[in-house]
């Protein structure tokens, strides 16, 4: 409306929402920092890096996991991957994404707090939009946090050769599609239902079913006519590297599942009653 | 230009009635009381004005503009108290009403008439929500309500935790409201408190509109009634009833428990061939008790209360329409 338009954005509850949250990211970060300290600092010596590989030999359905067949003592790049699916960093930018639009759309819906602030000159538009951006950009500062131990510990441990970069950045560009696809998804749900507990349910179930399925797939061929039903079948960072360069197709569907979800949530919440539970 | 107009309003939960073919007028300047039983639909159709409710049909409009979901035309217009009010529980008052006073334009001045209000209703604004009392949180909501100089507020129960005194000074506030010019929308199943507040009442039933009127009209329709002692050794009144004649029809005639010869007469209208019949009696003592507000506002409801139910005139009906998904619906 023309009326909305000529108003100042209301910078004040975007602050507010984002001081709620920092300290949440910046645990979270930590997380993913040390994750790939850790990682780092265990694999950049070969003998170590054999020593796993044969224990993931002994469990082949853990090994998909961290990279499956890719993980090879001679493939550095791929080891170092290892941090880009390793389970702690997914499940920390699952949390993520769960948490905002979960916490700041359907918990004020269901709490009475919305009401509040819709009853002010804030549009439900522009409430939607700034969780939205919240939690895109939260998922994207998580992913530069990853891309930035990779940065610090190729530079800081000697890996035996020299360590370029380019195909990091396509594996975070990768993941953070992902991972945005995730917030989309998570979106869709908190302005679907009218209880978080029950969003919040929902989500975990659809992402840690896609997860097992997807590697479940990995190790079971048979399954493979599954894999295009899960997300992660769109972000494989060994695919990535071995690719030299992104993939389109990928990013592609991944995009398609970021708007398509967006668009559908913001109509949903445009239109949907509003009332405390 | 009507402060709100609501035409052919009507909403449903599902299969359930929240109101249907609603339609009322507020006029600015007005205190405009909105009365009913819990479930009656005075919640539905104040959420259906702020644009939190998508109607099943009809429109509201806020000052003459209508009102959608998706837009918040006119809201820094309007103030708004919700029913079973709910605060973010770790912040304090003085930051929760930063935090919506900065959303939108802000008047000047509003931070001073923060502070009054604050004063006049003695509320602490640095002691977190958490730890205030019911009483308090609801001070808090109707200050964060009119903070900011609203055209128009709407309030639903806004007394409800309140003590008589804040209640009284609740009541002086909205009176300076409106004699400064302030329309206000008074949700509420107190009938005393809107008899003193209210110039006008809407009495929901059952998600309709039953009626729109002023308190003096409520009065004026209200049931009369008269007192009768007849004399010891006169005209046994338990044979009153053979002996009236059919344009007494609309008289109602019921002994008092415990009293003989006691008995009470309620009527609409002029009671002269009441008096006239009388006559012919030997009555010892005539008086008229008052009908109060609460018994001239449940005629509306006669149908939803049972027939042998103890009267308790605190207590409206309850609504066969409540179970829907909001609230009070």
């Amino acid at each position: 409306m023309k009326a909305s338009a000529r108003r100042p954005f209301p910078f004040v509850l975007l602050r507010h929402w984002i001081a709620s949250y920092v300290v949440v990211w910046i645990l979270l970060a930590a997380v993913v920092f040390i994750v790939q300290t850790v990682l780092s600092a265990f694999l950049h010596e070969r003998d170590d890096i054999v020593r796993m590989l044969e224990m993931f030999d002994e469990a082949p359905f853990f090994k998909t996991f961290i990279g499956g067949d890719s993980l090879m003592p001679t493939n550095v790049l791929g080891i170092i991957a290892i941090g880009y699916q390793h389970p702690s960093v997914l499940i920390v930018l699952m949390i993520n994404a769960v948490t905002i639009p979960t916490g700041l759309l359907t918990a004020q819906a269901e709490q009475g707090l919305m009401e509040h602030l819709l009853a002010r000159p804030v549009t439900r538009t522009r409430v939607y939009g700034m969780v939205a951006g919240i939690a895109y950009v939260s998922q994207a500062i998580l992913i530069c946090v990853l891309l930035l131990g990779t940065t610090i510990w190729t530079r800081y441990f000697d890996y035996g050769e020299h360590i370029e970069l380019d195909g990091f950045v396509d594996a975070a560009l990768n993941l953070a599609a992902m991972s945005w696809a995730v917030v989309s998804i998570s979106l869709l749900a908190a302005v679907f239902f009218n209880e978080r507990g029950r969003a919040v349910a929902v989500l975990v179930a659809f992402f840690v079913g896609s997860y097992l399925l997807h590697f479940s797939i990995m190790y079971l061929p048979g399954l493979k006519f599954l894999r295009f039903i899960t997300i992660y079948n769109y972000c494989d960072p060994n695919r990535v590297l071995n690719a030299g360069g992104p993939i389109w197709s990928d990013l592609a569907v991944l995009g398609g599942i970021t708007i398509a979800c967006l668009t559908a949530g913001w109509q949903i919440w445009r239109r949907r009653d509003l009332f405390a539970a | 230009m009507p402060a709100l107009q609501a035409s052919g309003l009507s909403k449903f939960y599902g299969a359930a009635r929240g109101i249907e073919g609603f339609n009322l007028e507020v006029r600015p300047g007005e205190i405009f009381g909105f009365l009913g039983p819990n479930g009656a639909g005075k919640t539905t159709v104040i959420r259906c004005a702020l644009g939190l409710l998508l109607p099943t049909a009809g429109e509201v409009r806020l000052f003459g503009d209508p009102v959608a979901t998706h837009h918040d035309l006119n809201h820094e217009r309007i103030g708004y108290l919700p029913a079973d009010l709910r605060l973010w529980r770790s912040m304090t008052p003085r930051r929760i009403s930063n935090l919506l006073l900065r959303i939108g334009p802000q008047k000047p001045g509003s931070l001073d008439r923060r502070e009054r209000m604050a004063r006049r209703l003695e509320l602490d604004l640095d002691r977190k929500i958490k730890a205030l009392s019911l009483g308090n949180r609801q001070k808090v909501g109707l200050m964060l309500a009119m903070q900011h100089d609203p055209e128009l507020l709407i309030l639903d129960e806004p007394t409800s935790g309140l003590d008589p005194l804040v209640r009284r000074t609740v009541g002086e506030l909205l009176s300076e409201f409106a004699a400064d010019g302030g329309t206000v929308i008074y949700s509420s199943h107190n009938l005393n408190e809107v008899e003193e507040i209210c110039s006008r009442v809407g009495i929901m039933r059952r998600g309709r509109l039953v009626a729109v009127e002023t308190i003096d009209e409520i009065r004026a329709e209200r049931e009369q009634r008269l007192q009768l002692v007849f004399a010891r050794g006169g005209t046994e009144p338990t044979e009153l009833s053979s002996s009236r004649p059919p344009e007494l029809a609309r008289f109602a005639f019921e002994k008092i428990k415990g009293h003989d010869r006691t008995w009470q007469v309620s009527f609409h209208g002029s009671p002269a061939p009441l008096l006239r019949w009388l006559a012919g009696f030997e009555v010892e003592d005539i008086s008229s008790p008052q009908v109060s507000l609460e018994e001239a506002f449940l005629r509306f409801y006669r149908d939803d209360i049972a027939p042998n139910a103890p009267h308790d005139p605190d207590a409206l009906p309850e609504d066969a329409t409540k179970s829907t998904q909001g609230g009070d619906a």
